[in-house]
C-alpha cells in the first residue's frame, strides 16, 4: 500500500532524472570491466561487455530503489552477457591481466590470478563477487539467481580447489 | 582476499577506452534509435499491478461498506450504549401525549356529560353512543401521536448518515480514479 502511495505520486512530482552514460561510466565502468573480465578473461570482450551493459542501462532505463540496486542490476547483467558470450565464443587465448601481472614480475598476483583463472564459472562468479564486490552469499544468491546454500557451498568448494592450486602458500581468508 | 582485489585492481577503464565506448555507444543509439527503445512500445518487464490497486481499492470498499451495514442493522456505535434508554424514551414520550389526549377528554367528558343530562334520554343515549364510539377514537388518535413519537424518537443517526455515506463513497473513489489513473499512465508510458 505504501509502494502504491508512493509510485502514485512519483507520477505526478516526478522522479530523479536518469543517469548519463558517462556517470555511469564513471562510477561504475571499472567494476563492470572487473566482472566481465573475471568471465572471459580478456580485454577485448570485457570492453564489448561493457560497452553492451551501458546500452543495456539505457535503453531499458530501469527504476532503481537506490544506489546500491542499481550496482547490483549492472552487475547482473554484466554477468549475463559475459556467460552468454562464453557460451557463444570461444575464450581468446590472450589474456592481458596475465601478461601484465608477469611482465611487473609479480608472482604471486599471476599466481593467484591463474588460480582462479582455473575454476569452473560457476566458482568464478561467486568468488568475484564475494571478494572483489564485498558481497554476502546472500545477496550473490540474488544477483546470480542462485539458491543461498548453493553459493556458500560453491564458494566452500572454490576456496578449496584454490587452496589446493596454490598449496596453502599464500593468505586466504 | 587482499591478492585477488589486488589482482582486479589492474583492470581499469583508461581515458581511451572511455572514450571509445562512449562513441560506440553513441553512435549505436543514434543509429536505430526507434528499434532500440523498445521500452516505450513493449514494456516487458514493467508491468503494472492493475489487479493488485483494483483488488486493494475493493477490499477499501467491501470493508467501508461491510461497517456501514452493520451500523445500520446494531443502530450505529454511537447509539448502541442508550439504545435502550432511545426506546424508553421513545416509549416515555409516546405515552405522554396520550396521557394528555386522555386528560384532554376527561375534561371534555364532563362537560358533554353535563351537556347531556341537560338535554333529554335521547341525547344522554346519544352521548353514550358518543362515547363508546370515541374510546376507538381515542385510541385511533393516539396511535398516530405514538407513531410520530417513535419516528422522531428515532435514532437521529439519520442526521449523520448522508455525511458517513458521502465520505465513504469519496474515498472509495478516490482510491478506485487513483488506480485507474496509474494504470493508464503506465500503459501510456
Amino acid at each position: 500500500m505504501f509502494r502504491f502511495v508512493f509510485r502514485f505520486l512519483n507520477l505526478f512530482c516526478g522522479g530523479p532524472p536518469p543517469e548519463s552514460v558517462a556517470e555511469v561510466m564513471e562510477r561504475h565502468g571499472n567494476r563492470i570491466l572487473r566482472v566481465a573480465y573475471s568471465y572471459l578473461h580478456n580485454m577485448e570482450d570485457a570492453e564489448d561487455i561493457l560497452q553492451d551493459t551501458l546500452i543495456k542501462y539505457i535503453q531499458s532505463s530501469p527504476d532503481f530503489n537506490g544506489p546500491e540496486h542499481e550496482k547490483a542490476w549492472l552487475i547482473t547483467v554484466a554477468s549475463n552477457l559475459s556467460k552468454n558470450k562464453i557460451k557463444y565464443n570461444k575464450v581468446r587465448e590472450t589474456d592481458e591481466l596475465a601478461e601484465e601481472l608477469v611482465g611487473r614480475e609479480d608472482e604471486d598476483l599471476a599466481f593467484v590470478w591463474e588460480a582462479v583463472k582455473q575454476l569452473p564459472v560457476k566458482y568464478r562468479e561467486v568468488v568475484h563477487l564475494f571478494y572483489q564486490e564485498g558481497y554476502s552469499t546472500g545477496e550473490i544468491s540474488k544477483i546470480l539467481d542462485r539458491k543461498e546454500a548453493t553459493v556458500r557451498s560453491d564458494l566452500l568448494r572454490a576456496r578449496k580447489q584454490l587452496k589446493e592450486i596454490l598449496k596453502e602458500a599464500y593468505d586466504f581468508e | 582476499m587482499s591478492k585477488y582485489q589486488e589482482v582486479m585492481n589492474h583492470i581499469e577503464v583508461d581515458d581511451e577506452m572511455k572514450k571509445r565506448i562512449l562513441q560506440n555507444v553513441q553512435s549505436k543509439l543514434e543509429e536505430a534509435p526507434e528499434a532500440d527503445i523498445p521500452k516505450a512500445d513493449i514494456p516487458k518487464a514493467k508491468v503494472v499491478p492493475f489487479r493488485k490497486y483494483a483488488a486493494i481499492a475493493a477490499t477499501f470498499a467491501v470493508l467501508l461498506l461491510g461497517s456501514y451495514a452493520v451500523m445500520q442493522v446494531t443502530g450505529g456505535i454511537g447509539h448502541m450504549s442508550g439504545s435502550t434508554s432511545v426506546y424508553e424514551e421513545a416509549a416515555s414520550s409516546s405515552e405522554a401525549p396520550a396521557m394528555e389526549a386522555e386528560a384532554d377528554y376527561a375534561a371534555e367528558a364532563p362537560a358533554m356529560e353535563e351537556a347531556a343530562d341537560a338535554s333529554a334520554v335521547e341525547e344522554a343515549a346519544e352521548a353514550t353512543a358518543d362515547k363508546a364510539g370515541q374510546k376507538p377514537v381515542m385510541e385511533a388518535s393516539a396511535k398516530p401521536v405514538v407513531q410520530e413519537v417513535i419516528n422522531h424518537a428515532a435514532p437521529p443517526q439519520d442526521s449523520d448518515e448522508p455525511v458517513l455515506i458521502i465520505a465513504v463513497s469519496a474515498v472509495v473513489a478516490a482510491l478506485v480514479l487513483a488506480a485507474i489513473i496509474m494504470f493508464v499512465i503506465k500503459k501510456k508510458r
